[in-house]
């Protein structure tokens, strides 16, 4: 069970070009900064697995690869409702993305109080690539940039707490 | 006063809530059927040719990818197939913990059938999201379903290293057995999933089905004293009982110009079509379940024969039932095999295995060299058996289509489809309706 001041970093990702980019903030974050015990750290392959965890409780941040127009390497960061995120059609395959995991968190009562999510445009995603240059380049000032969000995220939920 | 020619076409150009791409089209003239189309348009992968040239040893982890709701069948068809080239003999606790395997894939694809792709169609929601809106009741049945679905994705990342795509299975066994005390903790969880599927089971069999009229041929393995999973003969609901190995002598593959998706038809039976998955296993196997569930089956009003293709969500609850059932005792009796593969001695020869997918009857047949070398393969999923099946209830519910306003035809005709919990990823591999009225 989740704890109300627990901060959950995932990463969602496989292993196919850019889409990874996810998994390498999130392993690199782990492993780069002091962080406090309240700070957990996930990689996900299958964003289902997202629904499992997700118990209504804590501040949870996604990092996630998107494919769109935006330069390779370019964030943004979305607090959860937001309309740029858009879910694919109902129940079109057997599979759920972000915004239907998260939607159905939320009719379920699992959503938790505060989701954020980093959105990393990525421009390959053929199945096996490795991530390209132009991500590879930026992902130093990525790493910096969730960084400090997420120092800011556990500071709130520590002066938070009674 | 000349009538005037009238024709019209219904299209459902994606099938929704259904794993893959595809389309329906349902053509009519003069207010008369004069065609229904399964168009699987999403692009062959080629399977098939990408084993050749690859060694028997890593067919089971490419087989895997074929599909991530039941990766665990290709890899138990796989392997099942390449033992019999290379002689191997398993040990009884490979064959135990195989079995608990497949019990893991059973229930996490066909409570993700049943609960978020299926129950929308019998309670008139578009999605299992908007399902679970409706009412808390609702909710809580979408949040049972996810619960039970989980349960099984447990066994399958305990056994197979993770939940989707396993990594554990090799011929002759595995590459590491689980210790007991690693399956233990999952027996918990299990006994509370028996008992959501006790109620799963009655909740299903009391879902208004549509009426059906028309009789399938059941084409399902048949075990001589368990529920047929991993192993049995071929049977069918019209007689048949032969070997695997015969199967390419009774069945047969056939291309159409609108699928992507081979076709398959039993040969000699008239139109050719025949129905595999767990309507079929259950007509063909149900007393093979326990008798308590044979019972409770029977108390729900679901007795053999049940030729109703809008009752196969019954035929789903009741084996993931007897899947709880089963892997609960397979964990009680858990033996690790030790060592965690037979010997392995690679052949040339030719090797076919049946096994039972979620979905159906799915056959392997393998060549390989003396060294091992696959040179031939041939796969022949249960979504390719089905679909001729499912163009037949197509054309028996398209004379009602024809009058309905085209959302809700197509919606009908989506219904129809997803009886079978198609899996287009596996059979290309879909939905799309179109009526067209000429």
């Amino acid at each position: 069970m989740t704890q109300a001041n627990t901060v959950h970093i995932v990463g969602i990702g496989s292993d196919h070009g850019d889409d990874r980019i996810g998994w390498i903030l999130v392993r690199r974050l782990a492993h780069s900064y002091p962080w406090p015990r309240q700070v957990h750290w996930h990689c996900l392959r299958d964003v289902q697995e997202l629904l499992d965890r997700l118990d209504g409780q804590g501040t949870w941040v996604l990092v996630d690869a998107v494919c769109c127009a935006a330069a390779p390497g370019s964030s943004l960061r979305l607090t959860w409702p937001d309309d740029q995120l858009p879910a694919l059609p109902p129940g079109n395959t057997h599979s759920f993305d972000v915004a239907g995991v998260l939607h159905m968190a939320q009719v379920l009562g699992q959503l938790p109080p505060l989701v954020v999510i980093w959105a990393i445009a990525g421009s390959c995603f053929d199945p096996g690539a490795p991530l390209s240059t132009a991500l590879e380049a930026a992902v130093p000032a990525l790493a910096d940039r969730i960084a400090q969000d997420i120092w800011q995220l556990c500071t709130s939920e520590q002066a938070a707490r009674p | 006063m000349g009538q005037e020619s009238y024709s019209r076409t219904i299209e459902v150009h994606a099938l929704a809530r259904v794993e893959g791409e595809g389309g329906l089209t349902v053509r009519v003239r003069d207010g008369r059927v004069v065609g229904v189309e399964l168009r699987i348009y999403e692009p062959p992968r080629f399977y098939e040719a990408l084993l050749r040239g690859r060694h028997a040893a890593e067919v089971p982890d490419i087989v895997a990818r074929i599909c991530g709701i039941c990766p665990v069948a290709y890899q138990m068809s796989a392997v099942h197939a390449l033992e019999k080239i290379f002689g191997v003999a398993v040990s009884p606790q490979v064959r135990a913990l195989r079995r608990l395997l497949y019990c893991g894939e059973w229930i996490e694809s066909h409570t993700l059938h049943i609960f978020l792709l299926h129950a929308p169609d019998f309670l008139g929601f578009d999605s299992a999201l908007s399902m679970a809106q409706a009412n808390p009741d609702l909710a809580a049945l979408v949040r049972r379903g996810l619960r039970m679905k989980k349960a099984g994705n447990r066994i399958m990342q305990v056994i197979g290293g993770r939940e989707i795509h396993p990594v554990n299975v090799q011929i002759g066994g595995f590459y590491r057995a689980p210790r007991r005390e690693e399956l233990l903790p999952l027996l918990d969880e299990l006994r509370w999933g028996r008992d959501a599927a006790v109620e799963t089971v009655r909740w299903a069999a009391a879902l208004p089905a549509p009426p059906w009229t028309g009789g399938y041929e059941f084409v399902a393995l048949r075990h001589p004293s368990e529920y047929a999973m991993n192993e049995g003969r071929l049977g069918s609901s019209a007689g048949l009982d032969v070997a695997q190995e015969e199967f390419l002598d009774h069945f047969e593959e056939y291309q159409v110009p609108h699928s992507h998706a081979l076709h398959a038809r039993r040969r000699g039976n008239g139109t050719g079509s025949y129905s595999v998955g767990a309507l079929a296993r259950w007509h063909l196997n149900y007393d093979r379940a326990p008798h308590w569930i044979q019972h409770l089956a029977h108390e729900c009003g679901f007795s053999v024969p049940v030729h109703n293709p809008y009752r196969s969500i019954v035929a789903r609850s009741l084996e993931v039932l007897l899947a709880f059932d089963e892997a609960i005792a397979l964990i009680e009796n858990y033996e690790p095999p030790s060592p965690a593969r037979a010997p392995v001695t690679y052949a040339a020869g030719i090797g076919q295995a049946i096994t039972e997918a979620p979905r159906g009857i799915l056959y392997h047949r393998y060549e390989t060299d003396a060294a091992g070398i696959v040179r031939w393969a041939r796969i022949v999923p249960p979504t390719s058996q089905n679909q001729a099946q499912m163009e037949h209830d197509l054309w028996t519910v398209a004379p009602r289509l024809v009058s309905l306003p085209e959302p809700v035809a197509a919606l009908e005709a989506e219904k129809v489809i997803r009886n079978y919990d198609p899996c287009i990823s596996c059979a290309t591999h879909f939905l799309r309706l179109r009526i067209e009225q000429q």
